[in-house]
């Protein structure tokens, strides 16, 4: 076990990991506070901002009007809504863990369905489910009318049913590839017991409809069962998270997603010991994900996770975005913010395909480095073109200027480089240097990896 | 006068490894030995079509042929999606009559090129232990290793046995990310979205230069932190790749986001800065539903974009220059893609009918129907087997291998770029008769 009480690298990494980075009143409030604490004060988050949900709602509304066109600006806006909302929520684990679950179940803009609406309802469907059941949430999200227009569900009828939704249900939802436990029989015979579910567009209600839905009998991961109707797919959903290796999956997505990458190995025969605790976990608790997280983030394994093994976490674009924004204080709800993130290689409700984003170094390339170094400047930017209430630490002060933007030290090279900088620009403006300087730390290895 | 970006950065060389690209590529086609004259290095062109391409609806059957009644089998199993005889492009070049296929007729470019002798048509290309998902299939598809957990791509390791230098602008994909085939085990090829935006943001004045040698000494992070190093040297590399690119100019605006990205490449190929292999991606072909409509949109969307690659017109309007002889003699492309998709369609209306994942399906390569004596040039017309279809009465789920994706490999590899180590074990050598 680890000490008891946190250290100020601590609460650093825990929340740069699952909340968007720490303040310095982080620091002060949770340094030397037992490190338990902390994590049961994040899990239990404060509220929820009520201005904030009346916006959501407007957005889920506005598209029952109809009339959303692609490139109308509609989902732009909705992404810097999200974008602010991370930003200033006071519980900013349950947001780590709603953006997490939009990359499980990675759904997309459509034309012309779904559209930013029925997005933003399964946006919040997440939000709902993100530290509670996840049997509950998977179970929702099959009928969810965006997943039943981004998977097909909606065109899949008897007698030739559309394999899309129950495929991705096995492979990327439930079960993994990680020993693959389903076959390709599975899934066609999954496809046809998810048949004869319908969208009204114009509510986003769904129904289902017994004439489109193939009602022989069906034998799916080696049960056999006749017509159910429309919980039928309560039953398909039910016999893969009865699978053996579904709680191992979904524990090393919360792993992945939270802490390090914990290998592509075989989850049955060979989980990592953290992958296989919390995945009993989950098991024990009938999927409950707020048991699940606080196990996982209580463990050593997370807490002193091995950089030197590579067990440390590529920020991904959203994170950095809010991140950076919390610091300065300045609103992420603006489009130039949302450009920068798209040239990042994320744009929020438009994953590049239903498996999500990448993960790791694979955020990295030329292109992703120079918008990386963009969102630092911009971020200055907007800081230094209204009044935020922060006051900047001297360009010379790069513990100071580090703890700002939630570094609880800076690793030696950092500090060569930044002071690489400072010695030769002796003659610039102190605004100037105090302005490089910044950008330099949001660009850091320190920042960027956590 | 003030240096421009790139003096600036050739004058910094010896300061913590910020080393413009140009100067190390002399020594870089060292590795293959004889001749590492960079103009004369041949080049590829890798288009990923990625959702799983219907490879029954690009080279489609126009006719049964004996003991295969392919197109009895195919106006069965698709009665909402298969294309009549009469629609389909012809390969009726005289040694591939006999096969009776055509080509989508969207696809009227890439006939043309046919016609000329530039376009292979490679049958049935799959790997042992199919897999139907795309992720698992893609994976193989861009490693070149089915069997086996993907840890590098194909190109990847050309670059390791290349042995590229960190800033070797060697490989290029077109995209924000560096995509599994061009991850090797020890070196990587790099992207780019555009020449304008492999820029820093804050320009090239002497405050912004100051905070780009900065943002280069990250590349000195220690190794006892593997992914922070990663993250650092990538710093390095790219603002050395600011240097290389400054001043070049952006190619313009082709007509598609696709035909821009092919332009692109071949601004990347026709710079001489070393630049072997680009990839780029296209997506949308996971034609679940709505397929013909869809289908034909992202067809001709393909065919557009390889006519303004050559012949720089975009359906017939001038957006570039064609692509130079010299250029066009030692460019090859290559289209892939997961998979092909089921034989028979799904769902029962016209409007809603597609197709689920698949397994073989044909590659298309375009490149020089001729050489200069002693160079190599591709041969163009049909190649392989067509996979069963099975009969009317009992017509087979999916294609079946005919040509194993490996083997594929090995001849662009070897053949083309001239990479001379043998990559795969015995059986798997490269296909006869695909370049002469």
């Amino acid at each position: 076990m680890g000490a008891t009480t946190a250290t100020a690298v601590d609460v650093a990494r825990l929340f740069a990991r699952v909340a968007f980075g720490a303040t310095p009143a982080d620091l002060d409030a949770w340094t030397g506070k037992p490190y338990a604490d902390m994590v049961e004060s994040l899990l239990a988050g404060a509220g929820q901002p009520i201005a904030d949900e009346a916006q959501r709602i407007v957005f889920e509304r506005q598209s029952l009007v109809g009339g959303e066109k692609r490139g109308d600006g509609r989902l732009q806006k909705a992404q810097g809504w999200w974008l602010e909302r991370m930003r200033t929520t006071a519980h900013p684990l349950l947001e780590r863990m709603t953006l997490l679950w939009h990359d499980h179940f990675a759904t997309g803009r459509q034309d012309p369905f779904p559209d930013t609406g029925m997005l933003i309802a399964q946006n919040e469907l997440l939000r709902s489910h993100a530290l509670g059941s996840f049997a509950d949430m998977v179970t929702a999200i099959t009928i969810d009318p965006a997943m039943l227009h981004w998977l097909d569900g909606v065109s899949s009828a008897r007698p030739l049913a559309n394999e899309n939704y129950a495929r991705e249900l096995f492979e990327l939802f439930t079960l993994g590839k990680y020993p693959q436990t389903y076959t390709e029989r599975d899934i066609r015979e999954a496809a046809r017991a998810l048949t004869g579910w319908t969208v009204n567009n114009a509510l986003h209600t769904v129904s289902f409809q017994a004439a489109r839905h193939d009602a022989g009998t069906k034998t799916v991961l080696g049960s056999t069962f006749g017509d159910q109707g429309n919980t039928e797919y309560e039953t398909v959903v039910a016999l893969a998270l009865a699978q053996p290796v579904a709680p191992r999956f979904i524990a090393y997505k919360l792993v992945l997603g939270l802490g390090y990458d914990p290998g592509a190995g075989d989850l049955l025969a060979r989980p990592d010991p953290l992958v296989a605790r919390v995945g009993d976990t989950l098991r024990r608790s009938d999927w409950d994900l707020g048991a699940a997280v606080r196990v996982l983030l209580n463990s050593d394994e997370f807490r002193y996770a091995d950089a030197a093994r590579g067990r440390q976490i590529v920020r991904e674009p959203a994170e950095l975005a809010v991140a950076a924004c919390k610091a300065l204080n300045v609103p992420a709800d603006q489009v130039a913010v949302t450009n920068v993130l798209d040239a990042m290689g994320q744009r929020l409700f438009e994953p590049p395909d239903v498996s999500g984003w990448s993960n790791g170094t694979a955020w990295l390339s030329p292109a992703t480095m120079l918008a990386r170094y963009h969102l630092s400047v911009l971020v200055f930017q907007l800081f230094s073109q209204k009044a935020t209430g922060v006051t900047l630490p001297a360009s010379a002060d790069i513990d100071g200027l580090g703890r700002l933007v939630g570094l609880a030290g800076v690793s030696a090279n950092t500090r060569a480089a930044l002071r690489s900088y400072l010695d030769s620009q002796a003659k610039a403006p102190e605004a100037e240097k105090q302005a490089s300087m910044l950008v330099l730390l949001l660009t850091s290895p320190d920042w960027m990896v956590v | 006068m003030p240096l421009s970006r790139r003096q600036f950065l050739a004058g910094s060389g010896g300061l913590a490894g910020l080393q413009l690209a140009r100067p190390l590529l002399g020594q870089a086609g060292a590795a293959f030995g004889a001749d590492p004259r960079l103009a004369d290095r041949r080049r590829l062109i890798v288009i990923f079509q990625s959702g799983g391409n219907d490879g029954l609806n690009t080279v489609v059957p126009r006719g049964d042929v004996a003991g295969a009644p392919r197109y009895s089998v195919y106006r069965k199993v698709r009665p909402g999606l298969g294309y009549a005889p009469t629609a389909t492009l012809p390969l009726d070049r005289p040694a591939d009559a006999g096969h009776a296929l055509g080509l989508n007729p969207k696809l009227t470019t890439m006939h043309r090129m046919y016609r000329e002798g530039r376009v292979a048509v490679v049958q049935g290309v799959d790997y042992p232990k199919h897999s139907y998902s795309h992720f698992t299939s893609g994976d193989v598809w861009q490693s070149g290793e089915p069997g086996q957990a993907p840890d590098s791509g194909w190109i990847g390791r050309h670059l390791d046995r290349a042995g590229i230098s960190e800033a070797e602008l060697r490989a290029v994909a077109i995209g924000s990310g560096i995509p599994l085939i061009m991850r090797g085990r020890s070196r990587q090829g790099s992207a780019i979205t555009s020449i304008a935006s492999t820029a820093f943001v804050d320009g090239d004045g002497a405050a912004a230069r100051a905070r780009h040698l900065a943002f280069a000494r990250y590349g000195d992070h220690p190794g006892n932190e593997p992914v922070r190093q990663a993250f650092g040297r990538l710093a390095r590399s790219t603002t050395s790749l600011v240097g290389t690119l400054h001043g070049v100019k952006q190619p313009a605006n082709a007509g598609s986001p696709l035909a821009n990205q092919l332009l692109l490449a071949r601004t990347m190929l026709q710079l001489d800065l070393g630049v072997e292999v680009v990839f780029v991606q296209t997506g949308g072909y996971d034609t679940h539903t709505g397929q013909i409509a869809r289908h034909e949109k992202l067809l001709d969307d393909l065919d557009a974009a390889i006519e303004v690659l050559f012949d720089g017109t975009y359906r017939g309007v001038r957006k570039a220059e064609p692509m130079s002889p010299s250029l066009a003699a030692r460019t090859l492309v290559m289209t892939i893609s997961e998979f092909g998709r089921r034989i028979g369609q799904n769902g029962a209306g016209q409007a809603d009918a597609g197709t689920d994942h698949g397994a073989a399906a044909p590659v298309l390569l375009i490149g020089p129907a001729t050489a200069p004596r002693g160079a190599v040039h591709l041969v163009g017309g049909i190649h392989g087997d067509h996979p069963k279809m099975g009969t009317v009465a009992l017509p087979a789920d999916n294609l079946a291998m005919t040509t194993d994706v490996r083997r594929l490999y090995q001849s662009v590899l070897q053949q083309w770029l001239g990479d001379p180590d043998p990559l795969y074990g015995k059986g798997l050598g490269p296909l006869p008769g695909l370049f002469a």
